[in-house]
């Protein structure tokens, strides 16, 4: 396709990622984050990378994922067409997507976790400056369990029902750092705590039916955090929970990965809020990155009728009709050859159609340049 | 719900499961399925007379005249493995039909009226339950056995028996399988629009629980061969000389010691691969796989 | 307002269940509520999960039974009716389902589905049922091959249209709308709220709106009431309830979904904790474990009270001390607002 740009048919062999640093374009594809907090964050980490060009923390590029779908199907489902992600040491990035838009599976991928059947058809994830895509699962198990953690929709996921809440918490902290016993009890407890579970020292002996929802997910919060992860994914953390304890819940997994000074990667199609937790964004349709940047620009300025349109619907209304998006999210069979969103876009015309388009920088005085938009009309 | 209704359910039903049904069709254990059941229903035909005396020496081994052998009174083993298949078989299925047809319906209004109804239809099931399956059948067939003596007779009485110890399972089995069906949202539909409950049962909640059933239902057929076989076997199912699986491995079993193995072993294996057969294709009705 | 064409009255709904040790336990559901809807009407009741808002038109519905209270259509109390006697009444009062996936027979197509609803109307042959099922179906903007798919087939905001398509089928004149877009994507929702707000135009529908979403009740309801536990907490017109609300609740309820724009916000009434219905048990205020502004005088038991024409509260403090609750708060933020609000509760 004449349209790619360089970084979107970059080689993801782990020497292609260490040349990429070099390389303008790749430059720019990181979220670039210059807050003091960032930065005093890399010189106090050991980071064999130090020297390199501030590698992201964690970065996604072209990642396309399918599903073979056995011997029939001619037309394999292809969920993830070629994404492009990045998250700086110490930020918040969310990721916002409706049902389908394949926000989930990128987080399965960044984790090693994809379903059964589903395949990396192409693309690099690299976490810390390595390469984990083709990872073997005992190095994943490991990364999995320390500077990687994920917390699901459903907190009893994470969390075995068999065990005490303290229990597997204080097993965790025993399997990543050398300590006794009592010691990693009470550490547990004091996560816990932190975490603003009333009564730590007995809720921890507790198991995790007997905890409310909105307890479950601090309990869950507890164990991802236990190991001390570099990197927090939280996949709809809050879906799940009722509006006023929602609130609660973000603001607590907002807070306690900032006290750490571990980076969120925030995944929800709730892009109201947004706002109130991270400074990055990045919007997601049908297997693609249609936008990032900055939380206020990407919101307050949207450069991709995708986002503009969503951030209508979501807008509170007046008696009166509210705004939505016509027709329905496409289902991904095999590679993309236009823009996705063309079919129910209001500023599309043949151009969209022509292949498709690629996430570049949005450019002149719109924002600043860590903004990214693919489309071809802004 | 008559039995008229439960065809037509069936028959409505074999509209919207025709996808399964080619699932099943395709099936390897389908397929030996049908060969049994075809050599049960005609088999019999084209061999050797069963309880032909006679027929050739007593208990010889397998040979090119007698596959399977002959057994101490040189009837030929496998003209009565083949007969017996037609009895073992009818024996299974209408025994499970007939649970199927008593116990489904039950299981499925004790879920959708629930309160005093079902309670009681559940502790009458727990408590016919609660003794394992051929220790109640053995005890009813011992109770009334002496009773029923004609050959033909004997057989309705074994496949009432039978078929009565299993209707708990299919009670208990729809049951739970329509609970959650009649607090589902398209019940609720259904409700609202007026449809009182025995239609609501026949045009939403059956349809939605027969996969289930039929799963069931296999296993059944299996269950009553082996509940049949088990009752021969100990002398209080179908008497000597009439071809039955299990009546043959009793019959068998002494010998196998002296080594003449064949009069046990064949109809043994007989009962294996039906039963085995019936188990897979319950599993793939249930799975898909 | 007009003639109400569906009332409640003290409606109760007590669930009974058993716990671990077989014993009889009888949780309530809904615990006195009582409304009005007129003709063309939207009653919108919103609260979290487990509150007791989706039981209210259930009961309603009488696909459960009432524990208590009447319900009266178009002036007749249908509460004590038996099934069958109520059977001629289902033509007016129809529910549209929050998850449409769940709505349908999954073994079975629409159109199956659709036809019952067609009997409903009195349509015996076939032909016409089918051409009425076209028909409507072509109205909500759907192409009617649609119906001969499994539900299964059909996306989730498309299947809606038809869960709607299905009660306009018997034209109904109350709809009873269970979370009607909470299992839609957001840039779907609006497309079901403008149809259900065209069709209330067009038929003269009345619609009892449930809802977690405060946005949908904000734009399709003309009186809202906030339920917490069973009971409303709050009534009032749209701008009573979301522009003025008095009651602890409702304002943290406002505060969590940060109704202005999707944007950093924070503000007004934080709750502690989570709904937990141990209190019921106690005769006072249902919130008090998680009110910032609970006191002692919080256990006496609480009464609806008026604080302006048709605006009702459940809360003694809101309505003899509003300062003392920060009160009144606004959400247009606005200081001219919240002055003019302040005289008006001082009044």
């Amino acid at each position: 396709m004449s349209t790619m740009p360089a970084h979107e048919t970059r080689p993801s062999s782990e020497e292609g990622d260490l040349l990429d640093m070099g390389d303008p374009l790749a430059e720019g594809d990181l979220l670039d984050m210059d807050t003091p907090l960032a930065e005093g964050d890399l010189l106090d980490v050991d980071d064999p990378y130090e020297d390199e060009d501030f590698p992201p923390l964690l970065r996604v590029s072209d990642l396309a994922v399918g599903f073979s779908g056995g011997k029939r199907s001619t037309h394999p489902l292809t969920p993830l067409q070629g994404v492009n992600l990045s998250v700086e040491e110490g930020s918040a990035v969310a990721l916002v997507g409706e049902s389908g838009s394949g926000k989930s599976l990128t987080a399965s991928a960044v984790m090693g976790m994809l379903p059964a059947g589903a395949e990396v058809l192409r693309g690099s994830v690299s976490f810390e400056g390595e390469e984990i895509l083709g990872a073997s699962e005992k190095h994943m198990r490991e990364l999995r369990g320390s500077r990687l953690a994920i917390m699901f929709q459903n907190p009893r996921a994470s969390l075995n029902p068999v065990l005490t809440v303290g229990g597997q918490i204080a097993e965790v902290i025993r399997v990543h750092e050398d300590v006794k016993r009592k010691e990693s009890r009470e550490r547990a407890v004091d996560l816990l705590e932190q975490m603003g579970i009333p009564n730590p020292g007995r809720r921890a002996k507790d198991y995790v039916h007997q905890y409310s929802g909105g307890m479950a997910q601090r309990a869950a919060l507890a164990m991802a955090l236990s190991c001390r992860p570099r990197l927090l994914i939280a996949d709809e953390p809050t879906t799940g929970l009722d509006a006023t304890l929602q609130q609660q819940v973000l603001e607590l997994v907002v807070e306690q990965v900032s006290e750490r000074q571990a980076s969120l990667l925030l995944i929800t199609h709730d892009i109201g809020i947004v706002g109130r937790t991270c400074e990055q964004m990045a919007v997601m349709y049908a297997g693609r990155v249609m936008e990032s940047g900055p939380v206020e620009e990407v919101l307050g300025d949207p450069a991709n009728p995708y986002t503009a349109e969503l951030i209508k619907s979501y807008a509170t209304v007046r008696h009166g009709r509210m705004n939505s998006i016509p027709g329905v999210v496409p289902t991904l069979r095999g590679p993309l050859v236009e823009c996705a969103f063309a079919d129910r876009c209001p500023k599309a015309d043949e151009e969209c159609r022509e292949g498709v388009p690629a996430l570049r920088e949005l450019g002149g005085q719109r924002g600043s340049d860590e903004r990214k938009v693919a489309c071809v009309k802004a | 719900m008559s039995a008229a209704t439960l065809l037509r359910v069936l028959a409505r039903a074999g509209g919207s499961s025709a996808r399964l049904g080619r699932r099943i069709a395709c099936a390897p254990s389908f397929l030996v399925l049908a060969v049994i059941i075809l050599v049960a229903l005609i088999g019999p035909e084209f061999v050797r007379d069963p309880e032909g005396l006679n027929a050739g020496p007593s208990l010889s081994p397998p040979s090119g005249d007698f596959w399977f052998g002959t057994d101490k009174f040189g009837f030929d083993i496998f003209a009565r493995v083949i007969h017996a298949a037609r009895l073992d078989l009818t024996v299974g299925f209408s025994a499970a039909a007939i649970a199927v047809i008593i116990g489904m319906p039950l299981g499925a209004l004790a879920a959708m009226r629930g309160g005093k109804f079902d309670s009681l239809l559940l502790r009458v099931s727990e408590s016919l339950q609660a003794f394992p399956t051929l220790l109640l059948a053995m005890g009813i067939v011992a109770a009334l056995d002496t009773r029923v003596v004609a050959l033909g007779m004997r057989i309705v009485f074994l496949i009432l028996i039978i078929a009565l110890v299993n209707i708990p399972v299919y009670l208990r089995l729809t049951r739970s399988a329509v609970l959650p069906i009649v607090n589902s949202d398209f019940v609720l539909a259904s409700r609202c629009a007026g449809k009182r409950d025995l239609s609501i049962l026949r045009r939403r909640v059956i349809p939605n629980v027969l996969q289930v059933v039929f799963a069931q239902f296999s296993v059944n057929v299996a269950w009553a061969i082996q509940i049949l076989a088990a009752l021969s076997f100990i002398g209080l199912g179908v008497p000597l000389p009439t071809a039955e699986w299990g009546a043959m491995v009793r019959d068998g079993a002494s010998y196998t010691i002296y080594g003449q193995w064949w009069v046990a072993v064949f109809p043994g294996l007989a009962i294996l691969v039906t039963v085995l057969t019936l188990n897979l294709m319950a599993d793939r009705v249930r799975y898909g796989k | 307002m007009s003639e109400p064409v569906l009332e409640a009255r003290d409606l109760l709904k007590d669930y009974v269940t058993r716990d671990a040790k077989l014993q009889r336990r009888t949780a309530r559901a809904v615990d006195g509520v009582s409304f009005q809807i007129g003709e063309q009407e939207t009653f919108g009741v919103v609260g979290e999960s487990g509150c007791g808002k989706s039981t209210i038109g259930r009961v309603l519905l009488k696909l459960y039974e009432a524990t208590g209270g009447e319900i009266l259509l178009f002036g007749e109390n249908v509460a004590p009716l038996s099934e069958r006697r109520f059977r001629g009444h289902r033509r007016k009062l129809q529910m549209v389902f929050q998850d449409p996936q769940a709505a349908f027979d999954p073994m079975s197509s629409i159109r199956s589905s659709l036809r019952e609803y067609a009997e409903l109307r009195g349509l015996r042959r076939r032909a016409e049922q089918d051409a009425l099922i076209e028909r409507t179906v072509e109205e909500v903007g759907l192409p009617p091959e649609l119906i001969d798919r499994k539900p299964s087939e059909v996306s989730g905001g498309q299947l809606q249209r038809l869960n709607v398509a299905r009660c306009l089928l018997v034209e109904p004149k109350v709809l009873f709308l269970d979370e009607p877009t909470a299992s839609l994507d957001v840039s779907i929702r609006g497309q079901i709220v403008n149809l259900l707000l065209d069709r209330q135009e067009s038929d003269h529908l009345s619609y009892l709106l449930v809802s977690h979403d405060l946005r949908v009740v904000y734009a399709m309801a003309h009186r809202v009431a906030v339920m917490y536990l069973g009971q409303f907490v709050e009534v009032g017109t749209r701008d009573q309830v979301y522009e003025r609300a008095r009651h602890p609740y409702t304002r943290g309820l406002l505060d969590a979904a940060d109704l202005d724009e999707p944007r950093r916000d924070s503000s007004s009434v934080r709750l502690a904790g989570e709904i937990s219905d141990e209190v019921m048990a106690l005769p006072g205020c249902r919130l008090m474990p998680r009110c910032p502004f609970a006191e002692e005088s919080c256990e006496s038991p609480q009464e609806l009270l008026q604080v302006e024409e048709g605006h009702l509260v459940r809360c003694w403090k809101a309505v003899e001390q509003p300062g003392d609750m920060g009160l009144p708060v606004t959400l247009t933020k606005k200081g001219e607002a919240r002055e003019e609000a302040g005289k008006m509760i001082v009044e």
